[in-house]
């Protein structure tokens, strides 16, 4: 599992379009940014609102997943493991275990940033107690479940359809839906049950973190398992 | 030098409806280059599929390395390295990047092995130049490599010269039956162009719609092709007869079937047909035989 990891990690290293594509995140987010108070408000407000401004960038990682698990499939190259005597459950672990760090990355990079920024800029707001630095880390910790769990339906559908163009395509269109039922009448109800939703429930404190770490505990539990029973059936072609 | 390498026992691989290979006995044995011959759709691919672990049987059983079960069998794969259909590469790095992370995946601890198969399969020189930019003959060479690095006792190499020039097809032919003599590893190689796998394998294996037509080694084969006058008579005994005393040849061999073979006068076939009814024989059958690998194939197809 350690040599699948480490040449799933050394594929990323060396994986340019990540590296492009966390520099556009990063400049997206600031044109989108410049016009407004963001970057007056002290790291604490900061903190609060940014993820729900995070849409963009949510989708343009769901891309990236596309591209680095479904280019995979599509070159072959996930063959090389499977023919080398690995277990195919281990091998689609590492690789999920990389994608989800690398997807993470690309999501979190620009609000942690921006933190950082504004609270060197504008001090952090309110007392910086131990109580908060436990709820903070709670928060980073539900949302970067969440985060694996929109990761995972790219994973999925990686692995269901085995091409880049699929593997980009439905994310973004199951992706229009949760936005479109997230602007609808019970957008309350749902944001309760969909990771998008959810990352704004526990940013603004609607929710307590802990509910945000279950619900995306759960889908990226659900959804690895249904990867990994398609995977390892797979006739690979 | 018997032992063997990979046997298969009514292996079976149907797929909605279509039945890819239906109960192949196969048994490959160590140190042999064995050349897999068939039409596209013949269960080539499908074989080598299951032999690597891509596919899964229907039916029938698998031993590889003398190992048989799922968890087994996917074991010993780390002792195969191979490349199927196309070479499966990551096309935004460099060739030697490309090895580094199949050296780490395979838990290679000598870097040196990279610059080696590099230097063994002609690709020192490609720098900095991404995958992607590659000649189709230049990524076969590195799909080899790729398969070569881990030093595999069983390579299998699935149309290995594709888009390979001639100089390149001679290269791989000659590395191919370098790394059999001298490494000992024994090769699968299936391909499409049969006089390139006549100069290489030494076992042939006829695959057609989905089963094994013949197995045969290079000196069958031969024996097989080689260009003669088949000659049927009422007396194959007294056939031999005439033939020695009448046109002083001993170059000659009966068949079980009772046909004379005769490989030379090949020139001559009216005089051998003139000698042997002067001898009172009932010539029932006189024909010039004999093929390339080519033609046997289409004759052992066509005669399915």
């Amino acid at each position: 599992m350690g040599k699948l990891l480490h040449v799933e990690w050394y594929k990323l290293v060396r994986d340019k379009i990540y590296w492009i594509l966390l520099a556009i995140i990063v400049l997206v987010n600031l044109i989108i940014l410049s016009g407004g108070q963001q970057f007056s408000l002290s790291g604490y407000s900061f903190s609060k609102n940014i993820m729900q401004k995070e849409i963009i960038t949510i989708m343009m990682a769901s891309i990236y997943g596309g591209l680095f698990v479904g280019r995979d499939f599509e070159d072959c190259t996930l063959y090389h493991e499977i023919t080398a005597g690995r277990s195919r459950i281990e091998v689609l672990s590492a690789k999920i275990i990389v994608f989800l760090l690398a997807l993470n990355g690309l999501i979190l990079i620009f609000p942690m940033l921006g933190i950082i920024y504004c609270t060197l800029k504008n001090g952090w707001g309110i007392p910086f107690t131990a109580g908060m630095q436990f709820y903070l880390l709670f928060v980073f910790t539900a949302l970067m479940l969440l985060n694996c769990a929109i990761g995972m339906i790219s994973m999925l559908a990686a692995v269901c359809f085995r091409d880049v163009g699929r593997t980009i395509g439905i994310p973004i269109i199951l992706f229009f839906i949760m936005i479109m039922l997230l602007n609808g009448k019970y957008a309350i109800q749902y944001a309760h049950f969909l990771p998008i939703g959810m990352m704004a429930l526990v940013t603004n404190g609607t929710v307590l973190p802990v509910y945000g770490m279950l619900l995306g505990s759960v889908w990226s539990a659900v959804l690895f398992m249904l990867s990994a029973l398609v995977f390892c059936r797979a006739e690979l072609r | 030098m018997e032992e063997s390498i990979f046997e298969a026992k009514n292996l079976t691989k149907k797929y909605r409806g279509t039945m890819a290979l239906d109960c192949v006995n196969l048994t490959l044995r160590r140190g042999e280059i064995y050349g897999f011959i068939g039409e596209n759709g013949a269960g080539k691919t499908t074989m080598i599929r299951l032999i690597t672990g891509l596919s899964f049987p229907t039916d029938g059983k698998m031993t590889l390395f003398g190992k048989s079960g799922a968890k087994e069998l996917q074991k010993q794969r780390a002792r195969i390295g191979c490349m199927v259909e196309t070479p499966a590469l990551y096309k935004n790095m460099t060739a030697q990047q490309n090895l580094e992370a199949q050296r780490i995946q395979r838990g290679i601890p000598d870097k040196e092995c990279i610059q080696e198969t590099l230097k063994l399969v002609g690709l020192t020189d490609t720098g900095k130049k991404a995958v992607r930019h590659f000649s189709l003959g230049m990524r076969q060479r590195l799909g080899i490599a790729m398969a070569l690095l881990n030093d595999p006792e069983f390579l299998i190499l699935d149309e290995p010269i594709n888009g390979l020039d001639p100089s390149g097809i001679v290269e791989i032919r000659k590395l191919m039956k370098r790394l059999n003599r001298e490494r000992g590893i024994t090769l699968l190689v299936s391909s499409h162009v049969l006089s390139e796998l006549y100069q290489t394998a030494t076992q042939y294996i006829l695959l057609h719609q989905g089963h094994v037509l013949e197995e045969l080694t290079q000196q069958e084969l031969d024996e097989k092709c080689k260009r003669h006058i088949a000659i049927k008579t009422n007396d194959a005994t007294k056939t031999t007869t005439v033939l020695e005393s009448t046109l002083h040849t001993a170059h000659f061999q009966v068949m079980p079937d009772g046909v004379v073979r005769l490989y030379d006068n090949l020139d001559n076939m009216e005089d051998v047909a003139r000698v042997l009814s002067q001898a009172g024989l009932l010539v029932t059958g006189l024909s010039l035989a004999g093929d390339s690998l080519e033609d046997y194939f289409l004759h052992r197809i066509e005669g399915e």
